[in-house]
């Protein structure tokens, strides 16, 4: 059975909606910048989305943001626009969302009075903190009725929602289901990539040579998953097709990549295969591309296994956005369904000079005009959690 | 869709003090002995080789030695391709404790986060740990729920299966501080008397047996 | 040197929880990593925690950090040449 794709709502360090973000990745208008939300004492650039919590409330017509996590608003924003953007009436679907960190925003601004052991805690805040916090309350204000679930799968995290939704569309078990997820840039983010060393002091450059690391982000990606039965018989417009998946572990440390990129070889292999096509169908790569050296290694000698010599237009979306962790594979699965729909390619800002030992040169131009048929999709997480997603044309 | 011929090949839980294999019981925690000497005295009556084991978190510790005792003695490298060996995991509270502890360094006045706690803040890592030990690159998802879940977990490896995996590795595995619970199923295709259907009925009532 | 030497011998088993090696058998020139101690990536990192937290001394690169942490011996050098 057919998975089509009804429905794209993102929200990122480069805009609020998909029109913005299109505008931004035409232009080659990155996200990344000084912190001003978060408070933090390091001088770190990140991807932040600009909006306060509660012009992200406004944006969405809550009365005050109170009581919500910015990891709920993020997806809140994001969620209803796919929602509106297909037409699904929302009763039915169903709503699997993914992220790292929870509310951890939240708990962390009252983290400091709980510390500081004071008689009278307010223990509520803490009630945001679990990841599926944010899913409940995304599916009750958007009244997503049918099956919910969160997962948490470190940077391929929402990557593998939508290869669940897709699933369970597939075996019958739904006809329509909303699928993506989310992360807030938290503290405690920052400080444990920051002790990893993994941080760019500077705008990250994926690919490039002399690349230093990722920068962080923040946002949320969705799309509507609809069976074709389902959005033929409610008269909807299909976007795009998800044509093929797949999820495998890279089976070498908890947060390296293998050199040889076996996690990532072995999902992009298995999701082609699903897809019923040969590496030569692909259009564009939009690759995980976090500008660390490891990743960008390890992904460009899985590319080689895959592609050989043929290398097909590819670009990291992270210049533009940061490494949005939980959100990634949700945000980078919309871009792939704009960039079939605009028939483009978006540049893979601040790129010079090839890795050494790949050669590989990513796409680092707005290009217009492209008929593209297959995107390849590529979300790799720490624990060696490696996915693929393929996205076609409907 | 679903494949009806899938078995329990082995089964272990690590719970109240007990550790029980194939539903016989073979170690037992000592009075007053706080999970992770009891987990280090678990790795260490094994006599494995894998230093790597020290550096875990508790949560880690205890997925790792569930699959350990699960996977003992079954030779599936000469069966199937490791890609066709997957792994879905269940837990409640996430990686709590690690993430408490992250936590905790970062808020203090000038401290530094240590990046070997900040690796374990992700439930996912024991799923890494096990499939880096054994070498298993299939499928793997981690499903965080409130309770342990059997008719999702039935229904992933059934999916898994119908996917083209060969053999899942699944369960359960929660920890908070001393609060500890796991039990994990070893699931494939082969049938012997002995062996129990992969069945929400069958794993609720492997649940609920005395021990 | 020889009390430096040995101070950093029992913080890194200790920090690194390298349960199988006691300091007697830590030899002072024995490679940290790709030897038989077998450091990881991660180990290296908190290596340089490790000497921010208990000696106030800053490496802020992976680079000087693959140069410093050869063996306990040229850890203890460079707190050394630190000072």
């Amino acid at each position: 059975m057919k998975v089509l794709i009804s429905g794209i709502g993102v929200i990122s360090a480069i805009g609020s909606d998909v029109s913005e973000n299109l505008h931004s990745l035409k232009n080659g208008e990155s996200g990344v910048g000084a912190i001003r939300f978060l408070k933090t004492n390091h001088k770190l650039p990140a991807c932040e989305v600009k909006m306060t919590n509660e012009e992200l409330a406004a944006a969405i017509g809550l009365s005050s943001a109170e009581g919500y996590s910015r990891t709920t608003l993020l997806a809140m924003k994001a969620a209803k626009e796919a929602v509106e953007n297909s037409g699904i009436a929302t009763g039915s679907a169903g709503f699997i969302s993914a992220n790292t960190v929870g509310g951890m925003d939240r708990s962390e601004l009252a983290y400091e009075q709980v510390a500081a052991d004071q008689e009278q805690i307010d223990f509520s805040p803490f009630t945001t903190h679990e990841c599926a916090d944010s899913t409940r309350k995304v599916a009750a204000f958007l009244g997503l009725k049918g099956y919910q679930a969160t997962i948490s799968t470190a940077c391929s995290s929402s990557a593998n929602a939508i290869i669940l939704a897709a699933k369970m569309i597939e075996q019958g078990m739904a006809d329509v289901m909303v699928a993506g997820g989310v992360d807030a840039l938290t503290k405690f983010t920052l400080n444990g990539f920051n002790s990893l060393m993994i941080l760019d002091s500077e705008p990250c450059r994926p690919f490039d040579d002399t690349r230093k690391g990722l920068n962080l982000g923040e946002g949320a990606g969705f799309v509507v998953l609809e069976s074709e039965a389902h959005l033929r018989k409610r008269g909807g417009k299909a976007l795009a097709q998800l044509s093929g998946f797949a999820n495998t572990n890279d089976a070498f440390h908890q947060t390296a990549s293998s050199p040889e990129g076996e996690g990532a070889f072995l999902a992009m292999t298995q999701a082609l295969k699903r897809a019923n096509i040969t590496p030569e169908d692909i259009s564009y790569v939009n690759v995980h591309g976090t500008g660390t050296s490891n990743n960008d290694a390890s992904e460009s000698q899985a590319m080689l296994r895959i592609f050989d010599q043929n290398i097909p237009l590819f670009s990291s979306t992270k210049a533009f956005t940061g490494h949005t962790l939980g959100a990634a594979g949700g945000i980078e699965a919309v871009y792939s369904v704009m960039a079939i729909q605009g028939g483009c390619v978006f540049p893979n800002l601040r790129f010079k000079e090839a890795i050494a030992e790949s050669g590989l040169v990513p796409q680092t131009e707005f290009k217009e005009g492209v008929e593209i048929q297959h995107v390849l999709s590529n979300s790799l997480g720490f624990g060696g959690n490696s996915t693929s997603l393929v996205i076609s044309k409907a | 869709m679903a494949d009806k011929n899938l078995y329990i090949q082995h089964s272990c839980f690590i719970r109240a003090g007990k550790v029980v294999v194939d539903q016989s019981q073979i170690e037992q925690e000592e009075d007053g002995e706080h999970l992770k000497a009891f987990l280090k005295r678990l790795y260490k009556s094994r006599e494995t080789d894998y230093s790597k084991f020290h550096k875990m978190d508790a949560l880690c510790k205890l997925a790792f030695m569930a699959s350990e005792y699960v996977l003992e003695g079954v030779d599936w490298k000469s069966e199937i391709p490791a890609e066709d060996f997957a792994i879905v995991l269940q837990n409640r509270s996430s990686s709590y404790d690690s993430d408490l502890e992250h936590a905790d360094s970062i808020q203090r006045e000038g401290g530094i986060a240590s990046p070997a706690v900040f690796v374990y803040t992700l439930p996912n890592i024991m799923i890494g740990e096990i499939a880096i030990r054994n070498g298993i690159k299939g499928e793997n998802a981690c499903f965080i729920t409130d309770a342990f879940n059997s008719e999702l977990l039935v229904d992933q490896v059934e999916d898994a299966f119908a996917e083209g995996s060969k053999l899942v590795l699944t369960g359960w595995v929660e920890q908070a501080a001393e609060d500890y619970e796991a039990f994990f199923f070893l699931v494939g295709q082969q049938s012997q008397a002995e062996k129990k259907q992969w069945t929400v009925d069958n794993v609720k009532g492997l649940l609920h047996e005395p021990f | 040197m020889e009390n430096l030497i040995e101070d950093l011998k029992k913080q890194i088993i200790e920090e690194l929880n390298l349960e199988d090696l006691t300091v007697e058998e830590f030899g002072t020139d024995e490679l940290l990593f790709g030897g038989n101690i077998g450091l990881d990536s991660i180990d290296a990192l908190e290596l340089i925690v490790l000497l921010e937290k208990n000696y106030g001394v800053k490496i802020t690169s992976k680079e000087d950090g693959k140069k410093v942490f050869q063996t306990v011996r040229t850890i203890a050098e460079f707190l050394e040449s630190n000072k």
